[in-house]
């Protein structure tokens, strides 16, 4: 008895270690990475990352490519983001805190150059519930434009990535990517 | 008590560790030196895969993408500093490719396909070596286990296993 009893508690730990690493101890170790490279500022607002902080963060991209990036945290409300960028390749992807993909855009599923996306915390479970009593709420102030996207954690990230197709165009893109946004939704 | 519970939170810490650096890829079919990163969301794996990059500060592939790695030359020799290596073949149809070797610190050189220059019949050569060489290359680090990454973007054969292609060492 004494020796399965401590069996199962040796079971027990493991398995609450492995799904602690595995599950909730990315989120925080991410972020924080992420705020390192960026800097403290780099919350609620869209960033062109130089190539050093491309090189750092996305094993996928070359570092010649243009990357914008949003350190979204839909706690205090919705967001929206918007792009206008050149004709081409390019996508847009949302991933949250622990590194889930949760919306992926690309120009040709686009069909054009220029989107808006809402970006908006799924609603919990008590939250579902208050919502079929009360009408209205924050889901339903946001303008029935271009493409909304809930996620399911308040904080993650919204990545832009443009590869230039040569670098004689590369100011060009530079300046387009520039005027992408990443704002707090207005009520 | 407290031995069993040491000893558990050290299992599943190992466990998970290793999980993470193994269970995310799979080899590619027919080319096992390379290793392919687990993209579907629904898959097991999943987690793992995500908490490979996300545990090393980086932002994981996009699903749009296909993600692989090897630290290995076509004979199965791990890859090394010192060495010329010249990695040769045709790129599988995609939208876009990307490649990178990183080290120890991660610390990547990178190499888009805007960037490369092409043989005549599309393929592309390009050298993986410390010291400067004409033509494509990218750069060694000088620490570390070379890691190879190729990444193909939007790729034409979305699920069916792509032709990448090889690393031969030239000379050490």
């Amino acid at each position: 008895m004494g020796r399965f009893y401590w069996m199962l508690l040796f079971i027990a730990s493991a398995i609450a270690t492995h799904a602690a690493y595995v599950l909730y101890y990315p989120g925080y170790n991410f972020d924080s990475k992420v705020e390192a490279a960026l800097g403290p500022d780099s919350r609620n607002t869209m960033m062109l990352l130089s190539p050093a902080q491309v090189a750092k963060l996305f094993p996928a991209y070359a570092v010649s490519d243009i990357v914008a990036m949003c350190r979204y945290d839909l706690s205090q409300g919705p967001m929206q983001i918007t792009a206008k960028l050149p004709r081409g390749y390019w996508t847009f992807s949302i991933f949250t805190v622990k590194g889930r993909q949760v919306y992926s855009l690309t120009d040709a599923q686009a069909g054009e150059n220029s989107f808006a996306v809402d970006l908006l915390q799924a609603p919990d479970l008590i939250a579902q519930l208050k919502g079929a009593l009360d009408e209205g709420g924050e889901a339903e102030a946001i303008d029935n434009v271009g493409w909304k996207v809930e996620t399911p954690e308040a904080r993650g990230i919204a990545v832009i990535w443009v590869p230039v197709a040569d670098p004689i165009f590369r100011s060009s893109t530079l300046a387009a990517v520039r005027n992408s946004s990443c704002t707090r939704q207005k009520s | 008590m407290l031995f069993a519970i040491v000893a558990g939170v050290a299992a599943g810490w190992i466990s998970a560790v290793s999980m993470i650096e193994n269970y995310g890829f799979e080899a590619a079919a027919g080319q096992p030196q390379w290793k392919e990163r687990r993209n579907a969301t629904d898959h097991p794996a999943a987690p793992y895969a995500f908490g490979y990059f996300i545990n090393q500060g980086q932002v994981p592939p996009p699903l749009t993408s296909r993600h692989f790695v090897r630290s290995t030359d076509d004979e199965g020799h791990q890859l090394r500093n010192e060495c010329l290596y010249e990695l040769s073949g045709m790129m599988p149809a995609a939208r876009r490719w990307s490649m990178g070797v990183a080290g120890a610190d991660g610390a990547a050189a990178t190499l888009g396909a805007g960037e490369a220059i092409y043989e005549a019949d599309g393929s592309v050569n390009i050298f993986l070596s410390e010291m400067p060489v004409p033509g494509n290359r990218l750069m060694l680090p000088h620490q570390g286990t070379p890691l190879v990454s190729l990444t193909i973007h939007d790729p034409q054969e979305g699920d069916k296993p792509l032709a990448l292609p090889g690393i031969k060492r030239v000379r050490c």
